[in-house]
């Protein structure tokens, strides 16, 4: 029930109700025998009316009901009544210029008639104001509505993105345990083992029953050593981190050539910027094949002490076009000004997105140095 | 044009409809009493008014595979095809006036064999029903649009066609009505279709008259159709 009296119902009342007045009118007024011209003048409001009805960005037409009734005033009668429904209609619709359709009272002048046409357009104003307040109310809501959707898609990605940055730090520190494994306790035991391989060769007319143990428990070293490298293997990452994510990602791209490049000290960026990163160049490329018919693709990662900046151009522009950023990289802009970082957008030639992120220097750093090596 | 040619098929069904389209106008024109001039019983202008009426009707009934398509949910399964709602009802409307349109040009063929019309009187007939025709299908779709069944919709527009008959100068000239209701019969299609064959009947040739009648009923095809397209049919 909200909608029947809004103010789009009262205009086609009004209107409607406006035709019927001017249709009594010419009968009044004699019929057809009084004049043809008055009814063939209601049939051009009519369908010009309904032709609004049916196409309703075309508003501007009410310009030719103004001209249809000038023109036609000329054959007397009633006729110049009919000015006052293109006038509330363009009233109605915010077309103030139609006001100098008034101007034809200064050759037919008619208290009458300018009363009529002043209230006629008096409602118009009315009702369009109405119209356009509510229509401001309509469109807030639903920008209201529109923002709670984004803030809810945005949440539903940083929360994806959090347990991805805890898998990737978690594979990480894994991968930390297992260098260090193989590089300090790994090497000692092998050259311990190796030693004492060497020290048998040399004990030659010892107590058999030491020699024995001395045997025991080198085998019992052997195996340990084996142990500790099956360990250092299983906790080696088998997925790709940080630019060899990145690079990986490139390499498997299927739509066309895209070309990686790395420049600077990688090993200082933290995991929560590579996920970023990788977010970032995956809408980047994605979009490449959406929106854009894309040949090459050109992948740009600059690491300096400070900041890390990925740039992805492709050279296939038509989704460029449109200047407004779809809901992909809308959530990444967010994604990337919630770590301090920026994500930028520029279409000409070439369609390229550009994330620049600042790198904290309290953030640690051995996870990093050790999956980026 | 396949839905044009399958509407076409379908309209031929309908044995009503293959009567009232195809056989009664050329069934008319070959009753020389309804074209001697002159009012014929009831009919003010004789075959001339029975002709805009039967036009009338069988608009109505060759338009009714619309209202049926739906009724019956049809026209939901067809649009799911890559079929646009305008190239349905566009092609649809074509299949019900060019039947009407070949009929017409029969009428006046015949009527010029027949009847010695002048190539004037023959030209203008056949204009003013073509127009009269379009203005028809028009009305007819634009009323299809206002009702959720056949039964509804036959029973409102057989009220249309009395008051078209009566108040729409057809079967009485529209001055014997007192009052207004002499008037009232302008908002019928037929009534300019009558006037302007009329004026062509008594002087001859196609004056301002003639060409009112036709502005008018173009201006009435142009604004059933856009009170038809602007409603739902699905």
């Amino acid at each position: 029930m909200r909608n029947v009296w809004a103010p789009k119902t009262w205009f086609l009342l009004c209107h409607s109700a406006g035709i019927g007045l001017l249709f009594a009118l010419w009968l009044a007024g004699g019929g057809i025998e009084g004049s043809t011209t008055g009814f063939f003048l209601l049939l051009i409001l009519t369908v010009m009316a309904l032709f609004r009805w049916r196409f309703p960005n075309l508003t501007g037409t009410v310009a030719i009901d103004i001209v249809a009734c000038i023109a036609l005033s000329a054959t007397g009668g009633d006729v110049p009544f009919a000015l006052a429904l293109p006038l509330f209609a363009a009233m109605y619709f915010g077309l103030h210029w139609a006001v100098f359709a008034g101007l034809y009272l200064f050759f037919d002048f008619n208290p009458l008639l300018v009363s009529v046409l002043g209230l006629a357009a008096l409602a118009g104003l009315f009702l369009g104001h109405w119209q356009r307040e509510r229509q401001e109310k309509y469109n807030l809501r639903d920008r209201s509505v529109g923002r709670y959707f984004e803030l809810e898609s945005i949440q539903r990605d940083l929360s994806v993105a959090l347990a991805r940055v805890e898998q990737m730090t978690v594979v990480a520190e894994r991968t930390r345990i297992a260098r260090d494994i193989h590089d300090n306790a790994g090497h000692e035991i092998v050259a311990a083992y190796i030693s004492l391989q060497t020290a048998r060769r040399i004990m030659t007319g010892e107590n058999p029953d030491a020699l024995e143990l001395y045997d025991a428990a080198l085998a019992r070293l052997d195996s340990g050593a084996n142990k500790i490298r099956e360990a250092v293997h299983n906790l080696s990452a088998v997925t790709f981190l940080g630019v060899e994510a990145l690079s990986e990602i490139c390499n498997k791209f299927p739509a066309c050539q895209a070309d990686f490049h790395v420049y600077g000290d990688t090993s200082k960026i933290p995991m929560y910027i590579w996920n970023m990163l990788e977010a970032c160049l995956k809408e980047g490329l994605t979009n490449a094949v959406r929106h854009a018919v894309a040949t090459r693709v050109t992948v740009d990662l600059d690491a300096t002490p400070h900041i890390v900046r990925l740039c992805i151009e492709n050279d296939g522009v038509i989704g460029a076009k449109n200047s407004t950023l779809g809901s992909g990289l809308r959530n990444l802009r967010q994604r990337a000004a919630a770590i301090g970082g920026s994500l930028s957008v520029h279409a000409g030639d070439t369609f390229r997105v550009v994330c620049v992120i600042p790198i904290k220097e309290e953030a640690p750093q051995d996870d990093n140095e050790a999956i980026n090596r | 044009m396949t839905i044009f040619r399958f509407a076409l098929l379908r309209s031929t069904r309908n044995p009503l409809t293959l009567i009232c389209t195809y056989l009664m106008p050329i069934a008319l024109i070959l009753i020389r009493p309804l074209w001697a001039g002159g009012n014929v019983g009831f009919f003010a202008d004789g075959g001339f008014a029975l002709l805009a009426m039967l036009t009338m009707s069988s608009a109505y009934l060759m338009s009714l595979n619309i209202l049926a398509d739906k009724t019956d949910g049809a026209v939901i399964r067809i649009l799911a095809a890559p079929i646009t709602m305008r190239r349905y009802l566009t092609e649809n409307l074509l299949s019900c006036a060019v039947p009407l349109f070949v009929q017409m040009g029969l009428v006046s063929i015949l009527g010029m064999v027949l009847y010695d019309w002048s190539v004037t009187l023959s030209f203008a007939v056949f204009l003013c029903y073509t127009i009269l025709t379009l203005a028809s299908v028009a009305m007819a779709f634009a009323w299809h649009c206002l009702f959720k069944s056949k039964a509804d919709s036959g029973a409102g527009f057989s009220l249309v066609l009395f008051l078209t008959a009566f108040i729409g100068g057809v079967t009485f000239p529209v001055t014997v009505f007192p009052g207004l209701l002499e008037y009232v019969g302008v908002i019928f299609p037929v009534y300019w279709a009558m006037r302007g064959l009329r004026a062509v009947l008594e002087t001859g040739v196609m004056n301002n008259q003639f060409w009112i009648g036709v502005a008018v009923m173009s201006l009435f095809t142009v604004a059933f159709l856009l009170y038809g397209g602007k409603r739902r049919i699905v």
